[in-house]
């Protein structure tokens, strides 16, 4: 014969159960980045959907939308340089362009969010006269 | 009939006004010592900060845009967007420092490469636009008389010559920026040095019959060139 305590516990491990198995909700994840409009360089700047690779002391500027895993779009994003002191990204002149520039050599990342936090991509600044 | 003519005059002084208006202010006028950023937003204007810049022939207003810094060269540059009336309305900076440091007058180009130059809002919340500049070594020096012209080899006692000095790059083009020249008279009683600094020009006066060599140098290159006073 089961206590009450026992048929509480019981009721509430089923619960947690139905809660973490049946009612979870498939949170899509950071699949990409979107990138377009992206304007001369003298020198490397390749924007890549996961990764940036750009020549220490230029600049280039791209539209930059951000792909869930679901295949949704988010915009308009906010991106932050991981280290400044190695890659700077700011908003551009238009609405959902931004600027990247390459301060000196070294790897580090991007954060993007759209809202909440949702993922990062990898940077690399490298040497004009190494590329 | 004259008055037809007066008509057409008046009508041929208005169009013409109309276009230097046109030309010049509604339709993006840019400047020969101008250029338009990369991303098309408004103009960047090249500034000598020192006498002697190849930019700029006679005061500190370049004559054109350079295409090519010399590493070592003082400069400055100014940004306006279109939509601004005065020059110098965008904060001006570059992305590396180790490529173009800021000076108190303007930048000092620092190493050999392609360097961004930011333009940003005054309150620093967006790039406006950018412009990359090629910065060059300096391979050879030259020296032309002051408008140049080739120089005069043979003074006559009293005689002052204006001089240029000129940094090149390796296919022999001049550089722009300003730089620290090296000017020295081998004998100073026969070939005299004026008093105008480390800049690329000089004065140089026959004092006395003899010869002397006159010594210039920048950034590790120099010429030396056999003058005569008589």
């Amino acid at each position: 014969m089961m206590t009450t305590h026992f048929r509480f516990a019981l009721l509430a491990a089923g619960c947690m159960l139905a809660n973490g198995c049946i009612f979870q909700r498939d949170e899509p994840s950071f699949g990409h980045l979107d990138i377009a409009d992206v304007s001369y360089a003298p020198a490397k700047a390749d924007l890549e959907p996961n990764h940036v690779t750009l020549a220490e002391g230029i600049a280039v500027k791209a539209h930059v939308s951000a792909v869930d895993s679901q295949g949704a779009v988010y915009e308009p994003l906010h991106l932050t340089s991981m280290d400044p002191q190695i890659v700077a990204v700011e908003p551009g002149p238009t609405a959902g362009s931004w600027v990247f520039s390459g301060v000196a050599v070294g790897k580090t990342s991007i954060r993007v969010s759209g809202g909440g936090p949702l993922g990062s991509v990898g940077v690399e600044v490298v040497s004009q006269s190494g590329q | 009939m004259g008055r037809t003519r007066k008509a057409s005059r008046k009508a041929g002084v208005a169009l013409t006004s109309l276009i230097i208006v046109a030309g010049t202010a509604g339709c993006n006028y840019v400047g020969a010592n101008e250029k338009v950023g990369d991303l098309g937003e408004g103009k960047f204007k090249y500034t000598c900060v020192e006498a002697g810049d190849a930019a700029c022939s006679g005061s500190l207003t370049a004559d054109a845009f350079p295409k090519r810094i010399a590493v070592g060269g003082l400069f400055d540059v100014s940004y306006q967007p279109w939509n601004a009336p005065n020059p110098g309305t965008g904060t001006v900076s570059p992305v590396s420092e180790s490529f173009i440091e800021p000076t108190g007058s303007g930048f000092r180009a620092k190493k050999p490469g392609f360097a961004a130059l930011l333009a940003r809002d005054t309150s620093n919340s967006h790039v406006l636009d950018f412009i990359h500049l090629e910065l060059t070594p300096v391979a050879d020096v030259d020296v032309s008389g002051a408008t140049g012209t080739p120089v005069s080899l043979v003074l006559a006692p009293g005689e002052t010559q204006h001089l240029r000095a000129k940094a090149l790059d390796d296919q022999s083009q001049a550089l722009s920026g300003g730089l620290s020249y090296g000017w020295q008279s081998s004998d100073p009683s026969v070939l005299e040095l004026g008093l105008t600094g480390k800049t690329a020009l000089m004065d140089v006066v026959g004092v006395a019959a003899g010869n002397a060599t006159l010594h210039v140098s920048v950034a590790e290159h120099a010429v030396d060139l056999q003058f005569t006073v008589k």
